[in-house]
């Protein structure tokens, strides 16, 4: 009996010759992945983008620590493939990665970045108890020298079968007459074009502003509202009448008279 | 049902808070009826102040917990942490899930920001929580720029208990290094502010260029909510996020993470 070449997966070869899955757990693995991680870029508006990627596993899991790779794909508004680069953090470590660094295309204003951890080794054991390991990482709209920044987690990865699509309403009170403008990013993480009608909804449901328009897979929007034509209403709350995916929610920018801004999942 | 939703009111980072307590349908289009809501106050343990019937949340609507409406949220030079626990009519002790709405604001520019996280179980008696694993790659300095990490945390007894293990906290380089070491007895019922700046005593944040550094911290023995906050002291704009737990992270093997987790640090440097 021949070995199956070391790039073809030991679980399946293993199943299909030995017809048990009891054995996997004694065979040495690579990490078990989860799917991509996903948050937005900017690259415009009066803001830049950096992430930070940390290398979870080797502080979970110390006494087997190594460096792990992210391999990062940076989609325009429209979905295509705008860069890609791969990122080596050491252990223990965090990268802190500015994309026009590491990648060496021209950046679009906006889009979104998909990561996945994964283990440099081919085969790598060493953290399999960990279960699923997600690529959640940290990103940071900020403008020149953080005079004004804002960190963000992802809400959403990849979806490569098609998730439901909610209708939503945000907890978050916005208030038109702190802030000179609403500026809401809204995503698309799923493989097919997504509608959307993003709202803003008065405490009592009214609906005083909307814009719904076509999101294309792994696509973005950016939706501004000036706040003065809301000041009537002592708060607002985003919502939306079906998310591309169950918690693909805007992130919401608070753009104030002074120039500053700050940012909040929705 | 019940939930408590705790926050640290952070004054020594230069903020006010102010919470927006929400009643809203927990499936889709569900209706409920109004929350009541019992309101602690504690300053390192100790109770300063104490609402029982502090305020009701109507279906759809907002319970606002600020200084406004509570006066021990107005300033006193501490930090201190807020309780709010929420209770439909129903008597059950069951815990429901509600998100809600926490905002902080620097008063002389204005500016704010927010987060909405859910409200938490509460703290069974008898019953210790698990040590908590924290990983905030999120914190960066410069000479304009500073960090803080709240740690705020609710036990199951009113009294200033100390937790039964020390609170462990680290930066890191990000080059993995480890640059500081803290520990901390901090009693249940506390809210404690990790100054990175402080924590580091020169050893970074002397560049105009913000440097990242990651604080990790392990131990404590009670249930927290922990956010961080990255301040541009001179501007007074700041950004906040609330801290990623392990699962969010890895899907098993938490007892194990628990007591592996850091546990093998290269610690050059650190105090």
């Amino acid at each position: 009996m021949s070995l199956p070449s070391l790039s073809t997966a030991p679980g399946s070869f293993v199943r299909r010759v030995m017809g048990s899955r009891k054995i996997l757990r004694w065979l040495p693995r690579n990490l078990k992945l989860g799917d991509p991680v996903l948050q937005f870029f900017l690259n415009g508006f009066g803001k830049t983008t950096r992430y930070t990627f940390v290398n979870f596993p080797s502080l979970y899991a110390p006494g087997t620590a190594h460096p792990c790779i992210y391999d990062l794909v940076l989609h325009d508004a429209l979905g295509s493939i705008a860069g890609r680069a791969t990122i080596e953090v050491p252990v223990a470590g965090t990268a802190d990665v500015v994309l026009g660094d590491v990648m060496r295309t021209p950046l679009p204003e906006l889009g979104i970045l998909s990561a996945r951890i994964r283990s440099p080794r081919h085969f790598d054991y060493s953290d399999r108890h960990l279960g699923t390991v997600r690529s959640f990482f940290y990103a940071a709209y900020h403008d020149q020298a953080m005079r004004s920044i804002s960190v963000i987690h992802p809400q959403t990865a990849k979806y490569s079968a098609l998730p439901d699509r909610p209708t939503w309403q945000s907890n978050m009170l916005l208030w038109p007459l702190r802030v000179n403008s609403f500026e809401l990013l809204l995503m698309n993480p799923t493989t097919v074009d997504s509608v959307t009608d993003l709202r803003l909804v008065t405490g009592n449901g009214e609906i005083v502003a909307s814009s719904a328009a076509t999101i294309p897979p792994f696509g973005a929007r950016r939706v501004v509202w000036e706040s003065a034509p809301l000041q009537q209403y002592p708060y607002v709350s985003v919502s939306a009448d079906m998310l591309a995916a169950p918690n693909a929610k805007p992130l919401v920018f608070l753009n104030f008279d002074n120039g500053a801004f700050s940012a909040a999942h929705s | 049902m019940i939930g408590q939703f705790i926050f640290p009111t952070c004054e020594v980072a230069g903020l006010r808070v102010a919470a927006y307590l929400r009643n809203t349908p927990r499936a889709a289009g569900s209706q409920s009826g109004d929350i009541g809501v019992e309101l602690q106050v504690f300053q390192r343990g100790e109770l300063v102040a104490h609402e029982p019937e502090f305020g009701t949340i109507p279906f759809g609507g907002v319970l606002e917990v600020s200084e406004r409406t509570c006066a021990a949220l107005a300033p006193v030079g501490a930090d201190r942490l807020v309780v709010a626990r929420c209770r439909t009519a129903d008597g059950s002790d069951a815990y429901f899930a509600q998100e809600h709405h926490l905002s902080y604001e620097n008063h002389r520019t204005g500016v704010f920001d927010s987060l909405l996280y859910d409200q938490l179980p509460l703290v069974k008696p008898g019953r210790r929580a698990s040590p908590i694993i924290l990983l905030a790659p999120k914190a960066w300095i410069s000479v304009d720029v500073n960090s803080f990490v709240a740690f705020a945390n609710v036990g199951a007894f009113a009294a200033a208990e100390p937790q039964a293990v020390p609170l462990v906290v680290s930066v890191l380089s990000t080059a993995g290094e480890v640059l500081s070491t803290d520990t901390y007895d901090e009693p249940q019922n506390s809210a404690l502010l990790f100054d990175v700046r402080a924590a580091l005593r020169g050893k970074l944040g002397n560049s105009d260029v913000p440097q990242l550094v990651n604080v990790v911290a392990r131990g404590g023995a009670s249930m927290y909510a922990i956010m961080t906050f990255v301040v541009n002291q001179v501007t007074g704009n700041f950004a906040l996020e609330h801290s990623l737990s392990p699962h969010y992270y890895v899907t098993e093997g938490l007892a194990r993470v628990r007591t592996e987790a850091l546990s093998t640090l290269h610690t050059a440097g650190a105090r």
